[in-house]
């Protein structure tokens, strides 16, 4: 489709007198595998609840599919895929059953993708879904969301409690998925090892709110480590637009950029240093240096993601 | 083949030039070799079909591999002829590795640029010695 898969602009949800999400923006582009990042209670889950239509919005808009999550919400959930904070089947159906109940949901059901799946995985049809392990529960679920053919996926924590080489299968599979170009996946997530990986685009949310979002390769070259010693005026430095964070101890100055480092490591040059290094940062030295700038007031909760 | 480390902070498609062009370099990967496409390295690798497409076109762009429309990627450098910005770039580490040793030897630039000559001296004898055998 021409233009984004998911646009939301100033999206908030109020519960009582607390905002689970606060004017959140966020763009999806088709053909991406996108990170939505946050600690537990960020408002992750309740996004996605409001671009599937599940749960009403405060105040913002959400289109999906160039359809409004509000209005058009059935006509969403035909056409998006979903595998929810819980993922509980029916626990006493056979596999088999379960797809053919699940799948007579679905106008766009395909019964073949959905036994090529469960070959691929090597999930046999008669077991009873009481007796299959976590792993290989989830990747049921994904199974049956996938056999419908949706042209967007959100995926809340799917592979929440799996052992490594799981993991690796599922997001493997996401990736194939999205390949062709014109699919997406929204994948919810406090894993940043994962998203750092697979994913192409990400929105840190804290607190409802976006911390950081962008194109990921953009991101790591936006955010670097400057190291340096000498006569640096700190003070000065602290100032410079492009600098989220600079700590000194003694002579020796840590500078983290949030845009333009090469622009910084000119600058810094004019007070030649000594000792003059850039360093690369990875995603969870990014999300922390982001937070801290947007006036962090939650590292404890932020230390559960890392 | 590659081995992709998220967890360093450089970007992953970088990552994947470095190693792809040093396969090249080192032979693994020879002229003509038929690269896995898009989707299955992605996949294969676990990353982003992106990130392997965007490698793939800075390559292609670079003249180290060669996107045949339709037909799929190829290795177009042979192993010999290195890349001149490759060489450089591999070289270079090892220069400032050498450099920031020295100054924390307190070794001056003279003293350094003798025993690089030196040593340079010591090498094409013994490699003439051993065309003598």
């Amino acid at each position: 489709m021409e233009g984004p898969m998911v646009e939301v602009k100033d999206l908030s949800k109020q519960y009582g007198a607390s905002p689970a999400v606060n004017r959140l923006s966020l763009q999806v582009p088709a053909g991406s595998l996108f990170g939505l990042l946050g600690p537990n209670g960020a408002g992750k889950s309740t996004t996605l609840k409001m671009l599937m239509g599940i749960c009403r919005p405060t105040s913002g808009h959400a289109n999906v599919l160039g359809m409004d999550a509000q209005t058009e919400s059935l006509k969403i959930r035909r056409r998006v895929g979903f595998i929810p904070e819980d993922k509980s089947l029916y626990s006493d159906m056979i596999v088999r059953d379960f797809l053919k109940v699940y799948g007579s949901f679905y106008p766009d059901w395909s019964a073949t993708k959905a036994s090529e799946l469960l070959d691929h995985w090597q999930i046999r049809a008669g077991q009873r879904i009481r007796t299959l392990s976590k792993g290989t529960r989830a990747k049921l679920m994904l199974i049956a969301v996938l056999s419908r053919n949706p042209e967007l996926l959100l995926a809340d924590e799917p592979t929440d409690g799996m052992d490594v080489e799981t993991v690796e299968e599922i997001l493997s599979l996401l990736l194939r998925w999205i390949s062709n170009g014109d699919r997406s996946v929204i994948l919810c997530t406090h894993r940043l090892d994962e998203v750092e990986r697979v994913c192409d685009r990400i929105a840190l949310i804290n607190l409802g709110q976006t911390v950081l979002d962008g194109d990921l390769d953009e991101i790591r070259a936006a955010y670097k480590l400057i190291q340096a010693s000498g006569t640096l005026p700190i003070a000065e430095i602290r100032k410079w637009p492009e600098v989220a964070e600079a700590t000194m101890e003694g002579s020796f100055v840590s500078i983290r950029t949030c845009s333009h480092p090469e622009d910084v490591m000119k600058r810094l040059r004019a007070y030649s240093p000594v000792q003059f290094e850039i360093f690369d940062m990875n995603l969870r030295e990014i999300y922390l240096c982001a937070v801290e700038r947007q006036g962090g007031n939650s590292h404890d909760r932020i230390k559960t993601l890392v | 083949m590659f081995r992709i480390r998220p967890e360093s902070g450089e970007p992953l498609y970088v990552q994947l030039i470095r190693q792809i062009k040093h396969a090249v370099t080192a032979g693994t990967l020879p002229m003509g070799t038929q690269m896995p496409t898009v989707r299955q390295l992605a996949a294969d690798l676990v990353i982003n079909p992106n990130t392997v497409a965007r490698a793939y076109t800075d390559l292609c762009q670079e003249g180290v591999l060669e996107c045949a429309q339709g037909r799929g990627t190829f290795v177009k450098l042979a192993p010999s002829i290195l890349i001149e910005s490759e060489k450089a770039r591999r070289l270079q580490s090892l220069l400032d590795q050498l450099i920031t040793e020295a100054r924390l030897l307190a070794i001056s630039d003279k003293q350094l640029l003798e025993q690089l000559k030196d040593s340079l001296r010591r090498y094409s004898q013994q490699s003439a010695t051993k065309t003598e055998k």
